[in-house]
């Protein structure tokens, strides 16, 4: 039968002077540290959810944490009663190695304490960093947490957010966005900019100040390109964004204004050729075959159809008379 | 429509129909428009419960993006050192509130008016504000006591030059609304700092007791502490 004694056990030694008594103590001293640590950080969260931007309150939070912890810590150390001098040479060497190992902890680390005292961005944010589009859930230590509009979880390490480029879609108060609106030439855009105006003053989020903008953009090929020019709390800017261009659709159709399809005036100069000469004739056929020399004048939609119209008219003449003779 | 309400509690008139009453067991809240829409709640309370309808902080509708209101109003120009006293109108929003076990909440919150927001500042550290356009009034302005409240408003130039106004912004979380049979009344003061800097600050009402009663402040009923009851127009005035 084995006696173990337990006061014996803790008085023996573990490494130097240093009991396994004392070792014990150091981890339960942190152990401790850490359950009031979390206790105490639980209860500030709950406490200050509603008082305190999520932003502040994840620094607050994560500061009473590490402070309790390195307490606990300095409480604990003195249990082992380490003779560090002794640890200076072995401690120094052992330094470099961990410098080199741990390089880029390090300094994820320092850039990690930028981000949270500089912070470009908070947490909620809409930011891109490093071409990763994501709203930002967590700003830790070492790394960047966010999540992707496809639901994707992102790990970006600080180093990483700290020195490349961002962009916070949210930072500012309000954020502009615009649409090209295209109407037919025949369409009235002093009438479509008015449409436009009315709905911009209707919709809430549209801000009054700054002012909208509604131009003629430009004179494009197959219209008239109506520039429409807004500003939405970024709050609600993409719920604005989504729903207004759609509105100025329906609006401005309800009007009888209408976007207008592609256009390109086509050149057919035997067709040209032909119709003339059917038109003249009253006899007409279509050749598929190519003339370049023949002469290439554009001719109009009115011509066109005027030929269209004599040759149909022609082949249903000559088709009748033939039924007719036939019957 | 507003005061404390017993239930069951039913109010009707031309644009809403407001309903609340015991249906198997539970409470029902329930509100209709003339336009069609609709809008119900059930509320599970084994207390005694009241409602409570009163206008409310006008920055919540159609969702809550700012606690600041701004009324622009024609330009008017203020001696140096000399103060007035200007009737505005601002926007209502009402909100029906019920009461019980010692706490409140808001049931419902809905206007008559159109609802507009702008921005007062830059696009970047301006603040988003709840926009309303009035008109100057020396005397009290007849107003639609469901859509439109009254501002009295005391603008002090403090400055030694003359200052155009045209605009202030105050502060939600600082609002004291006030109602009576006529009308809803908010008393408020613009002090003219410099030429673009002003303050401005809700009053409480001493006098009229008896006649104008307090509305209940939504923020206070939601704990969002009171940050201060001053706010800075940094960005001008005019």
């Amino acid at each position: 039968m084995i006696d173990i004694n337990s006061t014996g056990i803790l008085d023996s030694t573990f490494y130097g002077n240093v009991t396994f008594g004392e070792v014990l103590m150091f981890f339960a001293i942190l152990i401790v540290a850490i359950i009031i640590a979390k206790f105490i950080t639980i209860n500030l969260e709950r406490g200050l959810k509603d008082k305190v931007s999520k932003n502040h309150l994840s620094l607050v939070s994560k500061i009473v944490y590490y402070t309790i912890i390195l307490i606990g810590l300095l409480i604990a150390l003195p249990t082992l009663t380490v003779d560090f001098s002794g640890l200076l040479v072995a401690g120094g060497v052992l330094g470099i190695v961990i410098g080199f190992a741990a390089q880029s902890v390090v300094s994820n680390l320092i850039s990690g304490i930028f981000l949270i005292f500089e912070h470009p961005i908070k947490i909620g944010d809409n930011v891109l960093i490093d071409d990763v589009h994501i709203i930002v859930e967590d700003i830790r230590i070492l790394s960047t947490i966010g999540k992707t509009f496809d639901g994707i979880y992102v790990r970006i390490p600080n180093e990483k957010v700290f020195t490349t480029n961002i962009v916070n879609y949210v930072a500012n108060t309000a954020r502009r966005f615009e649409y090209d609106v295209e109407i037919r030439y025949a369409d009235d855009a002093d009438k479509t900019i008015a449409i436009i105006k009315g709905l911009i003053e209707k919709e809430p989020f549209c801000l009054k100040n700054p002012k909208p903008s509604i131009f003629v953009d430009q004179l494009a090929s197959d219209g008239v390109m109506i520039k429409v020019r807004m500003w939405a709390p970024s709050e609600v800017w993409w719920d604005v964004r989504t729903s207004m261009l759609w509105h100025i659709k329906v609006a401005i159709e309800a009007e009888g204004i209408e976007i207008p399809f592609p256009q390109r005036t086509l050149w057919f100069p035997e067709f040209h050729e032909k119709t003339k000469e059917a038109v003249q004739n009253k006899d007409v056929g279509i050749s598929s075959r190519h003339q370049p020399d023949a002469d290439m004048r554009a001719i109009s939609p009115d011509e066109v159809l005027s030929g269209i119209k004599s040759f149909t008219g022609t082949r249903e003449g000559s088709e009748s008379g033939n039924n007719n003779g036939n019957m | 429509m507003y005061g404390k309400r017993d239930i069951p509690f039913r109010y009707e008139d031309d644009t809403v129909f407001l309903e609340a009453s015991e249906e198997k067991g539970f409470l029902k809240y329930r509100r209709m428009t003339s336009q069609g829409e609709t809008f119900e709640k059930t509320i599970v309370t084994s207390s005694d419960t009241r409602l409570v309808v009163n206008p409310i902080e006008p920055v919540n509708l159609p969702k809550k993006v700012t606690n600041h209101l701004e009324i622009e109003f024609p330009p008017l120009i203020i001696a140096p050192n000399d103060q007035r006293t200007i009737h505005l109108t601002f926007p209502i929003e009402i909100g029906v509130i019920v009461f019980g076990n010692k706490d409140m909440k808001p049931v419902d919150i809905f206007s008559y008016c159109p609802q507009k927001y702008s921005l007062y500042g830059p696009s970047g550290g301006g603040v988003i504000t709840k926009w309303h356009w009035s008109n100057i009034y020396s005397d009290l302005p007849e107003t639609d006591r469901l859509c439109e409240g009254i501002l009295n408003l005391r603008i002090h130039n403090k400055t030694n030059e003359w200052q155009n106004v045209s605009r202030v912004i105050l502060d939600g979380y600082a609002m004291k609304i006030y109602f009576s049979d006529e009308a809803v009344r908010m008393f408020a003061r613009m002090k003219l700092m410099t030429s673009t800097i002003a303050e401005t600050e809700f009053q409480s009402v001493t006098s009229h007791r008896d006649v104008l009663q307090k509305s209940i402040e939504l923020y206070h009923t939601l704990n969002i502490p009171k940050l201060s009851r001053v706010f800075t127009m940094e960005w001008g005035f005019d």
